[in-house]
């Protein structure tokens, strides 16, 4: 790995959720931050890594769950109060 | 609020601490819950469960790990034993072990130049295309949002389960390293084969003429 000269696009994109992390250390790192100003191919991929991560962030405000039924959870903690208090 | 507060205030039958915990995290619990079993109405069963067992259990909770933590390890014992109920579930906490790990490759290999001894060996052969001017608002339509569904509906159990800790929810590497008890690069290799098939199957939806059938 020491005298590894360039890094192939091949593995940039298997690094690619490491260096994002900001996990990925030398000497890959060196060898992936050289690479990318010279690899529009990289560049989009990563570009697209973070976009889809993005997505997926949103996907909780886009697809909201239902929400609680509060007062059957309330029904349930008023029940335990009362048990736990006559015990 | 903190941890400390919250218990001592339900250790004191105070129904608002129960609503807070309950308004914070029950949307996240289904969620997770649908990892695990096959429809809403299970998912909904197994978070009521988990909030019996919390006030049940919060007396003898002991602090060794976060609230929230030891509340989302109720929801996936008991979810993960509906799921298993429902064949739906297969144990697969010893099954990976990334040192053996030759899963599949981030990207289709025959998007790259294969010819041994070129110059460019390894480098793009069909690199990735732009997603357009807007991708980020393009990337919410309800047709995307399905594609991402059906993905995350197919990956095997424990990418599912980092992809939706990490990325749907936000927790940080170490909150999901914790819950689940995988060490930090399973959980990264996990991450990894999940956003990749992400954004495979999002390339092909964005970019379909290009890309299309590849990875």
């Amino acid at each position: 790995m020491t005298d590894k000269k360039e890094i192939a696009c091949r593995e940039v994109v298997e690094v690619a959720t490491d260096y994002l992390e900001g996990e990925l250390t030398d000497p890959l790192l060196s060898l992936l931050e050289e690479h990318l100003p010279e690899c529009d191919g990289c560049t989009e991929y990563l570009e697209q890594l973070r976009h889809t991560v993005r997505a997926l962030r949103k996907l909780p405000e886009a697809r909201p769950s239902d929400s609680a039924n509060l007062d059957e959870l309330k029904r349930i903690f008023r029940a335990w109060a009362e048990s736990s208090r006559s015990d | 609020m903190a941890d400390c507060q919250l218990i001592e205030a339900l250790l004191g039958h105070e129904e608002w601490a129960f609503v807070e915990l309950v308004e914070c995290h029950h949307e996240s619990l289904l969620r997770l819950a649908r990892v695990y079993v096959p429809t809403g109405h299970l998912a909904e069963e197994a978070v009521q469960e988990t909030w019996v067992a919390v006030v049940n259990g919060i007396a003898r909770f002991e602090g060794r790990s976060s609230l929230k933590t030891w509340i989302f390890r109720i929801l996936m014992n008991r979810a993960r034993s509906l799921g298993r109920h429902e064949g739906r579930y297969v144990s697969f906490a010893t099954a990976f072990d990334p040192a053996h790990d030759h899963g599949e490759p981030a990207v289709d290999p025959d998007r790259f130049i294969r010819e041994e001894g070129a110059a460019l060996e390894g480098h793009w052969n069909q690199p990735p295309t732009s997603w357009g001017a807007d991708p980020e608002t393009e990337l919410l339509n309800q047709e995307v949002l399905n594609v991402i569904e059906d993905v995350i509906t197919g990956l095997p159990p424990n990418q599912k389960e980092v992809i939706t800790l990490r990325d749907i929810e936000g927790w940080s590497a170490r909150e999901v390293c914790n819950i689940l008890e995988i060490s930090e690069t399973n959980q990264r290799v996990l991450l990894h084969r999940a956003r990749s098939r992400v954004r495979a199957a999002l390339e092909q939806y964005m970019s379909p003429s290009e890309n299309r059938g590849r990875r």
